[in-house]
């Protein structure tokens, strides 16, 4: 069953590149995954989600599909609310639509992939299967320095998968499990030598994914460039693949990411607080965007990092659903900003703040939504970010009994000034968008409040952030009790 | 049933009757002839099925000299496929072919072109089931010869001449040293024999046997493609008729490989005392490959050069697992990883070959800059050829990634931490190198909106050949049934 | 009695949601829904009130294995109440000020909406069972606050006023936070219920670290309750509508910091009276002294401000700094009863301001006015109660919850504070004189000031009712009954804080006569001294030139270090590496015969030596 999930997107994908009408088929296809998309949520225990074949006899690998854990359930979720969403929101230029729909639908159902494969070989794939359509739609469709942004994030990615890849593969020799099932890969242990040097091969290689500084300058220019869509779609969901890997293998690894502990620190600290000044200066609302969100990495890598200190998850029982809550606030929150700025960029012809003022005249909804998405990534209480980032922070102080602080104390309390910082450059580009007296960008007679097709999507995110703000229980109910998703017998198989 | 020495038999005597019944056809259509020669093959390629060892201890003589094991047989198929797909290619390729050679407007003096590959085909086939110094050098000469002939055939065309000459004359200079060497190891273990020369290796020996092993494996390397012998095959690749080139790389480059594993085996098995030092030589030529190659070919601007650049690396990821030498049973012994790689490879490389002879055709240029703007002219091609491109550099779910990953594995296994560091330097610079087709075919403004043509040929060549990169991509299963793992 | 409790929680945010989602086009039935709510509130808070009982409730709102969980918890007991009545009841009267002082604005629906979140998010704080509850109300309170500044959004001034009002809020919830997360650590508990028997529970935990934990806290409450150096998003904060700023401004949210206090050292321990036990001495002592600095600094700029808003701005702020002061005194009781009192009479003096600007059409500028008792009796008479009340003159509730505070400087013979405080008490009284002499008395000043007219009943109303509180809530009959804490008020006429505060307004009340009895405009305005005074210290340009000097400089540089190093030299670099060593092996592609020949033959004797003679 979960392997609908994927089929449907990658078959609409096909059927619009034979030339079916592009946007009907994308749109129900994005619908039609919501169905068990959101019905997961409430029997993902099921037997019948899983999905088995072996691909490959030795190496043993399945394409094996289903839901390890809550975590899987969760970014499955956010996966299918961003992917409808960007499809129906995005703008698509005249002629283009067989590219851009296909695209979207390809990245869509390459990150549903990774998240349901409880194959490490297949969770790696699907990713890069979702990269390329990335990278084709910022070269071709892209906006600005499409060109040079593309290229940038191409040579990236691609150079962070092969160093992701060759930890991979040492992961599972080290391991000397028979097959690349994460069960097998999880009942196994690697010698606490080897760990390091894998250790290290991951952070590098899923920091480069999840722009882990100082891995992160593709990022800012990237999501600026980028389609709304698959700006969405990127910063939303596909970079939390790095994040949902180093937490899914962390177990194997854990000693050996004991010693990249304090080099972990500092560089979540330069996330949240170096790249939180360089967002600061940022003089256009999109550049603005793709640098906030590469800061909140540094948010969920903090908890990563005090799970690392913790060694286990029972030894942090925060960490993990801490980290969790806010991936999935992040990817819901982001999305939305970009898909309104990009609204805001088709309406007023501009995102440079300077350029922009009180645009909360003509455009009262898009003020609000814009708004409430702006609050919630400054971690506004009620919406989902906050019950993130408060679970991130509890996490970082987890076991301090009074007395000195530890090092990883300092660093929250050092990661909780990006709050501020975050609240500054929010702030002002609200203020300077939406505020103060209208300027001849945004009193023009075609500046409007916007229509259904962006409305709709817009309210759908809207309240997924209320729902996991104001009662954040709902998602971590998910995460409750843990069992690894039912190993799939023979009769499951086929 | 078929014996199966007379594969190679059956091969070389088509190669005669066509040679001469090439000579009655008429001038406008001596490319005929390769219709006949492919099916020939065709039958040839079923026979390999059908074949069996075809002779016992009655006549032992023989078993000295030709073996007929698993990898015998899949080099057999390799090598016919590879030259199928040269014959299709070539015939597409007809025009320019004349266009340098005797006399332009007709296609007089290009029958043998297509003839000469039967031979070439059949001592590659040789090659494979060599299991005697002899033998193999033999077969290998047949091989070699031919293949002066086929790079150096557009006599009108200064670079393929150049070419030609170039490849003669080094090629002339490693026979030289595969002979010497020869000599070196007989004089050494007293046989030619490989199961023999393994099972003569001695303390007294050791050392005769290593120069002439080294001696071997320059020649050997110089097959392949490998440093430090890999100087030729830029220039030759370049200069050669595109068929020839992709015959070159992917037919010759297998053969090599095939007649590597058999010299090298009684040297690295269990128990032999040489094999740390066998092993330690592959492991720095595989690396030194890797990194020149792939380096090498970053500052390209050349498609077809771009592509020789692109063997010599493949050449030095194929070392990888030689240099490993696995045999458990357990995942793949290194035969077999070899064997799946050079498969991948075959498909991907005669692929690429295709889109450069349909782009060469239509622009009159092998540059990269040819490619600009076939997003538009021609999205299809442009789709394909981005798959192409995309398996080169090993993108996951293509075939091409298979080849590399269990390469890398292979080596990992047995703890190759350099040349494995080497190895992933090398994929990411591919990254970069190939990238740049899909980067002008996609991102860059076409000189001219003139729409593209593609020979229905090539064509539905170049969407089989995509068509199995996807499907072994997903699902690779079926050339471990080939390669019999 | 739990549902009456959620529903006075939930009911203003439903009003909003309502009014958000539904009434935007229907402007004044959104105004009126929004007031009932704020009505019904206030009824149910005087059940609450009138019943008297104690308890608390709540859910999980976090619960994971193997964490304790984080509730939303409702915790009533005397405290909550008598602050749920303050805020429901000024809130109240500000909905029905404002259904006549707003009923011309555009974004009316806009307005009240604000206000009922408002409603929500300070109710929530008063009720909240745990810090980590009270911490989010906290925020939203924030943004109500924030959204309500910026409801002339358009204006430059405004927005830029809201901004600052959040940020700062935010930086003293940086604090907020990490003390939160620091007692937790040390006690183990948000919750306030638990702190006491937790904190007993660990005797050993570190006093230095609990003081520091404290102190953390209390820049929350800084910032809430703008307290130097936090104070300056405050007087900025009147550009937002003046009833606004009666409600939130001047009597429930600044003063949500000194609750928050409260409520934290009252569950520190069960008796009062050892609290000086538990608090350390240097945090309980750095809390007081920022209060006395605060009252002093702002009283100081109050006597020279001429925006009437301002004055009852920067006077909020120097009452703000008492009651601190009273907390930081280890006697949260005098300083919620101080709170308790202030809320009705600034409440009460906003209003009036309210008033006055809305009939001299906006005018603000206390010079341009004079006259109003001729022309506006009743509100020039309330306001003149709540001059009195504020100032603190005997027999008004400022005058009870005032003593008490100076009693308690006296009684820690902390004479230092003392001081200050009687010294702001003069102050207080000399600045408001001032404010009410040259505004109410004398003869009009300008036209608009000329043609003010009484306002209607609907003004009015609010107006008197405040009047009435600020009279008599000091009184035990009353505040006894519904004050969160309160202390009983004995009379020594011979105790210095009695002798104190009755000199203080007698000289302060002289000189303001002296000076602006009747005067035509400022006689101290050219005097260098009041310059510093008019100019707020300077403190505001400070904090601009350290901003835009200090985080937009180091945000440039460091962006600029982000281009070069990282993305230029080192990402650039390895391409670039990469490249050369690409050409490198080029030029060895010299396609030259003899050239491949040497190489080869290079090769082959590296080959053999690796091969045979490399062991």
């Amino acid at each position: 069953m979960s392997i609908l999930l994927i089929l449907i997107p990658i078959a609409a994908a096909i059927a619009i590149l034979c030339g079916a009408k592009a946007k009907p088929t994308a749109l129900g296809a994005a619908a039609l995954n919501l169905i068990p998309g959101l019905g997961c949520v409430f029997c993902w225990k099921h037997e019948s989600w899983t999905f088995f074949w072996e691909v490959l006899s030795k190496p043993s690998i399945h394409l094996s599909l289903g839901f390890y854990d809550g975590m899987s359930v969760i970014m499955v979720l956010l996966s299918v609310i961003v992917l409808f969403t960007a499809v129906m929101s995005g703008k698509c230029p005249e002629g283009r639509e067989k590219l851009w729909y296909s695209s979207i639908l390809l990245i869509g159902a390459g990150a549903l992939g990774a998240f349901l494969s409880t194959d490490l070989f297949f969770f790696y794939a699907f990713h890069e299967l979702a990269l390329i359509p990335t990278f084709l739609m910022i070269g071709i469709l892209g906006s600005g320095e499409r060109k040079e942004a593309a290229w940038k994030i191409t040579i990236y990615l691609a150079l962070g998968s092969i160093v992701l890849l060759a930890g991979l593969i040492w992961l599972v020799s080290a391991s000397g499990s028979e097959t690349w099932l994460f069960k097998d890969l999880l009942a196994s242990s690697i010698d606490p030598g080897e760990q390091t040097g894998i250790a290290a091969l991951l952070i590098v290689g899923f920091g480069v994914l999840i722009s882990l500084f100082p891995f992160h300058s593709w990022a800012a220019p990237a999501y600026a460039a980028a389609p709304a869509p698959v700006a969405m779609l990127h910063a939303g969901v596909l970079k939390k693949f790095g994040l949902y890997g180093l937490f899914r293998l962390y177990p194997m690894v854990s000693s050996g990411m004991q010693d990249w502990l304090v080099w972990l620190i500092v560089l979540l600290l330069c996330n949240i607080l170096w790249v939180g000044f360089v967002t600061i200066n940022q003089k256009r609302l999109d550049t603005m965007l793709g640098n906030s969100s590469v800061m909140h990495m540094g948010y969920i890598f903090l908890a990563f990092a005090a799970l690392i200190h913790a060694g286990s998850f029972e030894a942090n029982p925060l960490a993990k659903p801490a980290a969790v809550v806010l991936m999935f606030a992040h990817g819901i929150s982001i999305a939305l900003l970009f898909m309104l700025t990009d609204t805001i960029r088709r309406k007023t012809g501009t995102v440079e703040l300077a350029e922009l003022g009180g645009l909360a005249k003509a455009a009262p909804r898009l003020a609000f939504l814009f708004g409430l998405a702006a609050m919630a990534s400054i971690g506004l209480p009620g919406l989902a970010n906050f019950s993130g980032e408060v679970l991130v922070f509890l996490s970082g102080f987890w076991g301090y009994e009074g007395g000195t602080l530890g090092c990883l104390q300092i660093a929250t309390i050092l990661a909780l000034w990006g709050v501020v910082i975050s609240a500054v450059y929010m702030l002002r580009a609200y203020r300077q968008t939406f505020q103060g007296p209208s300027v001849d960008h945004t009193n023009s007679e075609h500046v409007k409040d916007f229509g259904p097709f962006c409305q709709i999507p817009a309210a759908i995110l809207a309240i997924a952030l209320l729902v996991v703000g104001i009662y954040p229980n709902s998602l971590l109910n998910l995460l409750k009790e843990e069992p690894a998703a039912p190993a799939p017998t023979e009769q499951a198989s086929h | 049933m078929l014996p199966s020495y007379w594969l190679e038999i059956i091969v070389l005597l088509a190669g005669l009757v066509l040679l001469v019944l090439e000579a009655f056809l008429s001038p406008k259509r001596k490319s005929a002839i390769a219709v006949p020669a492919i099916f020939v093959l065709i039958m040839t390629l079923i026979g390999v099925f059908l074949a069996e060892k075809g002779f016992g201890e009655e006549n032992g003589e023989l078993t000295r000299y030709y073996a007929f094991d698993p990898m015998a047989r899949f080099f057999k198929i390799l090598t016919i496929v590879a030259t199928i797909l040269t014959l299709i290619l070539a015939l597409d390729y007809r025009k320019t072919l004349s266009r340098f050679t005797a006399n332009p407007d007709s296609e007089d003096g290009t029958g043998e072109y297509y003839c000469l590959f039967l031979f070439a085909c059949a001592g590659m086939m040789w090659m494979a089931s060599a299991a005697d110094l002899v033998s193999l050098f033999v077969a290998l000469e047949l091989t070699t010869i031919t293949s002066y002939i086929l790079v150096g055939f557009m006599r009108r065309s200064v670079g393929s001449l150049e070419a030609g000459v170039k490849f003669l004359i080094l090629g002339a200079l490693s026979t030289g040293f595969l002979v010497y060497g020869i000599a070196w190891m007989y004089g050494a273990t007293g046989s030619t024999n490989l199961a023999e020369i393994g099972q003569n290796i001695t303390e007294e020996n050791a050392t005769y046997l290593l120069f002439g092993l080294a001696l071997v494996l320059i020649s050997l390397a110089f097959k392949v493609g490998a440093v430090p012998m890999h100087l030729w095959i830029p220039d030759v690749y370049q200069g050669a008729p595109t068929p020839t080139t992709a015959f070159l790389s992917v037919a010759s480059k297998a053969a090599g490989f095939a007649i590597a594993i058999r010299v090298v085996e009684p040297f690295l098995s269990e128990g032999s005392i040489l094999a740390p030092r066998v092993a330690f030589i592959l492991a720095v030529l595989a690396g030194a490959t890797i990194l020149l190659g792939n380096l090498a070919a970053i500052p390209q601007k050349n498609f077809k050069r771009l592509l020789a650049y692109s063997s010599i690396a493949n050449a030095g990821f194929i070392l990888l697992p030689l240099a490993a030498w696995q045999t458990g049973d357990s995942d793949l012994t290194s035969k077999q990883v070899i064997a799946f790689y050079l498969a991948i490879y075959l498909i991907m490389t005669f692929a690429a070959f295709f889109v450069l002879a349909v782009i060469h055709r239509n622009t009159g240029s092998d540059e990269i800059s040819a490619f600009e703007g076939l997003g538009q002219r021609n999205p299809l091609l442009a789709f394909m050829t981005a798959i192409i491109v995309g398996a080169l550099a090993g993108l996951p779910l293509t075939a091409g990634f298979w080849g590399k990953f269990l390469a890398f594995k292979t080596a990992i296994d047995a703890g190759l931490w350099v040349p494995v560091v080497l190895g992933f330097i090398g994929v990411a610079a591919g990254f970069y190198y190939y990238f740049q087709i899909i980067r002008s075919m996609y991102w860059r403004n076409a000189l001219d909106e003139s729409p593209f043509e593609t020979k229905p040929l090539s064509f539905y060549t170049i969407a089989t050949l995509t068509g199995l990169i996807v499907v072994l991509g997903i699902w690779p299963q079926p050339i471990y049934w080939l390669i019999g793992a | 009695m739990e549902s009456i409790l959620w529903l006075i929680l939930g009911l203003p945010l439903l009003t909003a949601a309502l009014i958000h989602l539904g009434l935007k086009r229907k402007q004044p039935i959104a105004a009126l829904v929004s007031t009932l709510s704020a009505a019904v509130g206030l009824i149910l808070t005087l059940l609450l009130v009138s019943k008297g009982e104690t308890l608390s409730l709540g859910f999980d709102w976090v619960n994971i294995a193997g964490f304790k969980g984080i509730q939303i918890g409702i915790e009533l007991d005397s405290l909550a109440r008598g602050m749920l009545l303050i805020v429901t009841g000024v809130g109240f009267l500000v909905h029905l000020f404002s259904l006549a002082y707003m009923k011309d604005d555009s974004a009316l629906a806009r307005y009240f909406c604000g206000l009922s979140l408002f409603m929500f998010s300070m109710i929530g704080i008063v009720l909240a069972s745990n810090f980590i509850m009270m911490f989010m109300f906290w925020e939203l309170v924030g943004l109500s606050s924030y959204l309500l500044i910026g409801h002339w959004y358009q204006k430059d001034t405004a927005a830029d006023a809201a901004k600052k009002a959040f940020l700062t809020n935010r930086i003293g919830d940086f604090g907020f936070m990490i003390g939160i997360l620091m007692l937790w650590g040390i006690a183990g508990t948000f919750t306030f219920s638990e702190l006491a028997s937790y904190l007993v529970a660990r005797p050993d935990h570190s006093v230095f670290f609990l003081g520091v934990a404290i102190l953390c806290i209390f820049a929350g409450a800084m910032g809430k309750s703008a307290q130097a150096p936090l104070h300056v998003w405050l007087p900025d904060a009147m550009e937002g509508p003046t009833p606004v700023s009666a409600l939130i401004h001047a009597a429930t949210m600044v003063a949500a910091g000194v609750f928050m206090m409260a409520r934290f050292f009252t569950s520190l321990t069960p008796d009062l009276a050892d609290l000086h036990l538990i608090v350390p001495e240097f945090s309980s002592q750095t809390i007081a002294w920022i209060g006395g600095i605060t009252s002093l600094l702002a009283a100081l700029m109050a006597t020279q401000q001429d925006d009437i808003k301002k004055i009852l701005a920067y006077s909020t702020l120097s009452q703000l700094g008492y009651m601190v002061m009273a907390v930081g005194l280890l006697d949260p009781e005098a300083g919620m009863f101080h709170l308790f009192t202030h809320a009705w009479f600034k409440a009460l003096l906003f209003l009036g301001s309210g008033a006055v600007i809305f009939s001299c059409h906006h005018e603000q500028n206390i010079w341009k006015m004079g006259g109003l008792k001729k022309t506006m009796p009743v509100t020039s008479l309330t306001f003149l109660l709540g001059t009195l009340a504020l100032c603190g003159v005997p027999f008004t509730s400022g005058f009870f919850s005032k003593e008490h505070i100076l009693e308690s400087a006296a009684h820690r013979g902390q004479w230092a504070l003392f001081g200050i405080a009687a010294l702001v008490a003069c102050l207080t009284t000399f600045y408001m004189l001032r404010l009410f002499f040259v505004a109410f008395l004398g003869d009009s000043r300008s036209e608009k000031a000329n043609h003010a007219k009484e306002v209607g009943p609907l003004m009015a109303l609010p107006l008197i009712a405040l009047a009435a509180m600020a009279l008599l809530s000091g009184y035990e009959f009353l505040g006894g009954k519904i004050s969160p804490l309160y202390k009983p008020f004995e009379f020594h006429p011979a105790a210095p804080a009695f002798i104190a505060s009755i000199s203080a307004v007698l000289i302060g009340a002289f000189l303001a006569y002296k000076l602006y009895g009747n005067a035509k405009e400022d006689p101290l305005a050219e005097k260098s001294l009041f310059k510093i005074f008019r100019n707020k210290f300077y403190i505001d340009e400070a904090y601009a030139k350290l901003i835009s000097y200090d985080q937009d400089s180091v945000a440039a540089f460091v962006h600029f270090f982000d281009e070069l190093i990282i993305n230029g030299l080192i990402v650039g670099g390895f391409t670039r590496a990469a490249d050369g060593f690409g050409r490198l092996f080029g030029r060895l592609q010299s396609g030259n015969l003899q050239g491949y020949a040497v190489l080869f033959g290079l090769g082959v004797l590296l080959v053999i030596y690796l091969t045979v003679f490399l062991s």
